[in-house]
């Protein structure tokens, strides 16, 4: 193995997490060559030190969750996470409509076709007739109504030349 | 992650705060292991872990089962730390006249850890003190890397998830880092 390959391999022999074979490889290296030994002494020493200087860490008091209930607290009464439990339903809620306007807009999409010759045909778009006189809004007092005016546009065929 | 955190995540993931202090008790002593560990003051330990804990209460909705909770919290951790100590690299560190000859001669005789056993309690606390002092002159994240690994027991792949590097860059930088720590007690030793 080269020394690559066996240094890659130092933390796992360290930690004991190498198999018999592997182990037994790399100490023949570490046997033969001094760089490696040097690392995998280095290694095992700053291992040593650190663990003398572990600390241990301290208890839970009750200042700790006082303090963390206050801050969580705290956060919920600003503006924007008031509503943390309705933010995450209207979240799945935007994502599930979004997910849907998209799968019905592909659907229009490929439909699109047949949908616009069965329209034409409804309306006769095809064969345009001319508007006569009897078809347009009565007039009173000088005034259309627009509502009269917009239904006859849409329920009347088009005018042609 | 077992059925029971599971509930208890989707439960705290609707606001269930008592659900939530359940999780919090779990992983409050990793936690403050990880966070004593890596910035050595034990006052800053409680605060620290609040702002830890109360950005995973928030975070939660976020969590999608896609990793280990686990993860995501010593993340959370890792990174509160990573803050805290680049906060106070502004401050003096320790000076040469800090390190009596003596401890870096002891230290320095360390050559594994069954050496320890040998050691009195009061020349550990010594060590201990000399240790704290080395591991301020390294950075923050050879600090962070260190302590994840020979302290808090996590494998390469571990420490790769939890900092987002790969995991040949996590062994670099722990190889970096350990050569450091030796050449801050040789350099001592020359003075």
């Amino acid at each position: 193995m080269r020394c690559s390959e066996i240094r890659a391999q130092l933390d796992e022999y360290a930690s004991g997490r190498v198999g018999t074979e592997a182990r037994q490889e790399i100490e023949r290296h570490l046997a033969a060559c001094g760089e490696c030994r040097e690392i995998s002494r280095v290694a095992r020493q700053t291992t040593a030190w650190l663990r003398i200087g572990r600390e241990t860490p301290p208890d839970a008091g009750p200042a700790f969750w006082t303090g963390l209930r206050a801050a969580i607290a705290e956060r919920q009464t600003e503006p924007g996470l008031f509503w943390f439990p309705l933010d995450l339903y209207l979240r799945r809620l935007a994502y599930g409509l979004t997910a849907l306007a998209l799968v019905l807009g592909i659907y229009l999409a490929l439909t699109e076709a047949p949908l616009r010759s069965d329209w034409s045909e409804a309306v006769a778009l095809d064969s345009p007739q001319p508007y006569t006189e009897s078809v347009f809004p009565t007039v009173k007092q000088g005034r259309v109504d627009r509502d009269e005016v917009m239904l006859t546009l849409v329920t009347e065929p088009e005018v042609g030349p | 992650m077992d059925a029971e955190e599971t509930r208890l995540i989707q439960l705290s993931q609707q606001g269930d705060q008592a659900a939530f202090e359940e999780l919090v008790r779990r992983y409050q002593p990793k936690v403050f292991s990880i966070i004593v560990n890596v910035l050595r003051d034990r006052r800053e330990v409680e605060d620290i872990a609040q702002q830890v804990f109360v950005k995973l209460y928030f975070a939660l909705p976020s969590f999608h089962f896609r990793s280990a909770l686990s993860t995501w919290l010593y993340k959370i951790t890792v990174n509160e730390c990573y803050d805290y100590l680049r906060k106070q690299r502004a401050r003096p560190l320790t000076t040469a006249a800090d390190l009596g000859e003596g401890d870096l001669q002891r230290l320095e005789r360390l050559e594994d850890e069954r050496a320890l056993a040998s050691l009195a309690e009061a020349e550990r606390v010594e060590l201990k003190e000399l240790v704290t002092k080395l591991l301020e002159r390294l950075s923050p994240e050879e600090r962070i890397l260190l302590t994840l690994k020979e302290l808090e027991g996590f494998s390469i792949e571990e420490i790769a998830s939890i900092t987002a590097m790969n995991q040949n860059t996590v062994k670099v930088k722990l190889f970096r880092a350990r050569g450091r720590l030796a050449k801050e007690l040789g350099g001592q030793r020359r003075g």
